[in-house]
């Protein structure tokens, strides 16, 4: 196990694309957490005004929203990063194809390596590159937690249950870059059916068939995993005040985990049954 | 006699076209064993099957004392085509990977390095280097480890004329420890200086396999017919000298450890009562029996 992710660290180590794709994700996305609370709404700065009930007041930015307000802000942020899951992705979908471009992957088995050993080590790959994505949204999401909360008055981890669904998300996208990487062999190949598949095929697919066989559909589980939560960001100011929380939904936790190991799996039995 | 791989019945089939139909071959352990054959006759085939990144369509094959083909290649260093490294390393770190791989406690990365005269560039990126350089960090991956069966498919493809002749030098350096060599060719000139066995593949048939000496000019073989093939079977059989005998075409194909020429054989021969019905020197170089092989099995 040790020998696997050390050869596999080996490959990935001296990769310049692979220290460029991750510190660019990790900036990036911090940077965008950390500033997308003094986005400017639009309207904002209005005053209420009491004689008038449907005059509210509009709140400046989002952080004043309560982009960053625990219990909300483990939502908000995971959603947020969500869109950015495609970054690890394609990384991934690249390092995996090129194994193939340059038949290093050939030549890994002809020096020693098992097809199961090869298949072992790249999951290595998998779960850093989900644990990265994973700890900066944490990371960045407790420190905002810090700078805008009363911890004296809210709990912390309450909520917190969303960086979970996250890695969920991140690990589902991320067994889907791997198959079609092992699948396709082509990079360039793989990247444009996965953008095709996610954002044109599915939505259309489960346009036809409609609900609840829709929800089923492979990538569906994972994209439902956060429910989008700027509605309620702009709700809560508003007359009615409901504040009624989101949650995780299990089913579709354990859906998308199901459907991640069927990519796995359909990855190992692709690799084990094709000639290198 | 050990066997370092014995290959039983394995063949290969890409959707019509069988490229390998099942044969038998034992390879001896301490010799350089010659695979030879042109392009398209099932080598590379062969090699990616018993190197396990090929599965075979029938029988198997058995390396050193049937251990499982990824912990037999632990012990076998391979240049399978063409050259495959991580473009964005190093020789040096594409060569600490293999060694990772495997499982080399003390590499010895330099010494291989130097070996093929890749020292100077060992920090420079694989994928600035010449075809001749790569093809000379797979040799030198091959050789990491101190491996005890070397397997070099076309070695010197793409090298230059010094390049050639080094790697054959070293080659003959290598089996001469008692490492056991196989290379599989196209190229007659590079079996016939360094293998001590052949085997000729041609559209994926085994045609021959046996001593190089056999096929080559230097021991020539002599084939014998009488009246009774059986008497004389016996009486050469007790000749000391004798180093191979091979029933072939109706006539018994001798060659012998010392000189002897056709009419020393025929002499021996008759002071035992046996009359030669046919006799015929056989001089031909390994290129010639070679093409001979290869046309025979057309004609067929």
């Amino acid at each position: 196990m040790i020998k696997l992710i050390s050869i596999e660290w080996h490959k990935l180590r001296y990769h310049r694309f692979f220290w460029i794709g991750m510190v660019s994700f990790v900036l990036l996305l911090s940077a965008l957490l950390v500033s997308f609370g003094s986005f400017q709404i639009f309207g904002s700065g209005a005053e209420a005004d009491p004689n008038d009930p449907s005059m509210l007041a509009i709140p400046a930015n989002l952080a004043d929203a309560g982009f960053y307000t625990l219990p909300f802000v483990w939502q908000n942020t995971s959603y947020l990063a969500g869109f950015f899951k495609f970054i690890p992705a394609f990384l991934m979908l690249f390092f995996m194809a090129s194994e193939f471009e340059y038949r290093t992957m050939r030549q890994n088995v002809i020096d020693g390596l098992s097809v199961g050993e090869i298949f072992f080590s790249k999951i290595f790959s998998l779960l850093l590159f989900a644990l990265v994505c994973t700890l900066t949204v944490a990371i960045t999401t407790s420190a905002l937690i810090y700078s805008y909360n009363d911890l004296a008055e809210t709990d912390f981890w309450y909520q917190s249950s969303f960086i979970v669904a996250f890695f969920a998300e991140v690990f589902f996208i991320l067994s889907l870059a791997f198959f079609l990487g092992i699948l396709l062999k082509k990079s360039a190949l793989a990247i444009i059916l996965l953008v095709l598949y996610y954002f044109v095929v599915e939505p259309v697919l489960g346009f036809y068939v409609g609900s609840p066989i829709s929800d089923y559909l492979p990538t569906r589980p994972s994209r439902n995993l956060i429910p989008e939560p700027f509605t309620r960001l702009f709700k809560i100011n508003s007359f009615l005040n409901i504040e009624s929380l989101d949650s995780i939904s299990i089913k579709n936790l354990l859906v998308s985990f199901f459907y991640s190991i069927i990519l796995l799996f359909g990855s190992f039995m692709v690799l084990k049954k094709r000639d290198l | 006699m050990q066997i370092v791989l014995e290959i039983d019945g394995i063949s290969k089939r890409y959707g019509k076209v069988q490229a390998l139909k099942p044969y038998k071959l034992q390879i001896p352990k301490g010799t350089t064993f010659g695979i030879l054959g042109p392009n398209g006759s099932g080598k590379t085939t062969t090699l990616g099957i018993i190197l396990g990144i090929l599965s075979s369509d029938s029988g198997g094959f058995t390396w050193f004392d049937g251990q499982s083909v990824n912990t037999a290649k632990k012990r076998i260093g391979a240049l399978l085509e063409t050259p495959n490294f991580y473009p964005y390393m190093t020789a040096y770190q594409n060569l600490k990977l293999v060694a990772k791989i495997k499982e080399l406690q003390n590499p010895n990365i330099d010494a291989v390095l130097k070996t093929v005269n890749l020292h100077e560039r060992a920090h420079h990126k694989f994928k600035g280097y010449s075809l001749g350089m790569k093809q000379r960090l797979a040799i030198a991956a091959s050789l990491l480890g101190e491996p005890e069966v070397l397997l070099l498919d076309e070695p010197t493809n793409g090298l230059d004329p010094t390049g050639i002749a080094e790697v054959r030098d070293l080659i003959t350096r290598i089996a001469a420890n008692g490492t056991t060599v196989i290379i599989a060719s196209h190229i007659l000139a590079e079996v016939e200086k360094v293998c001590s066995h052949v085997a000729v593949l041609q559209n994926g048939s085994l045609l021959y396999s046996g001593l190089a000496d056999e096929l080559s000019a230097k021991d020539a073989v002599i084939a014998v017919a009488s009246a009774d093939m059986q008497a004389l079977e016996i009486a050469i059989k007790d000749l000391s000298s004798l180093k191979k005998l091979r029933p072939m075409d109706g006539h018994l194909h001798l060659s012998f450890s010392e000189d002897m020429s056709p009419s020393k054989l025929n002499q021996l021969l008759a002071e035992q009562g046996i009359y030669l019905s046919y006799i015929e020197e056989k001089k031909a170089s390994l290129e010639e029996r070679f093409l001979k092989i290869l046309t025979r099995d057309k004609a067929n």
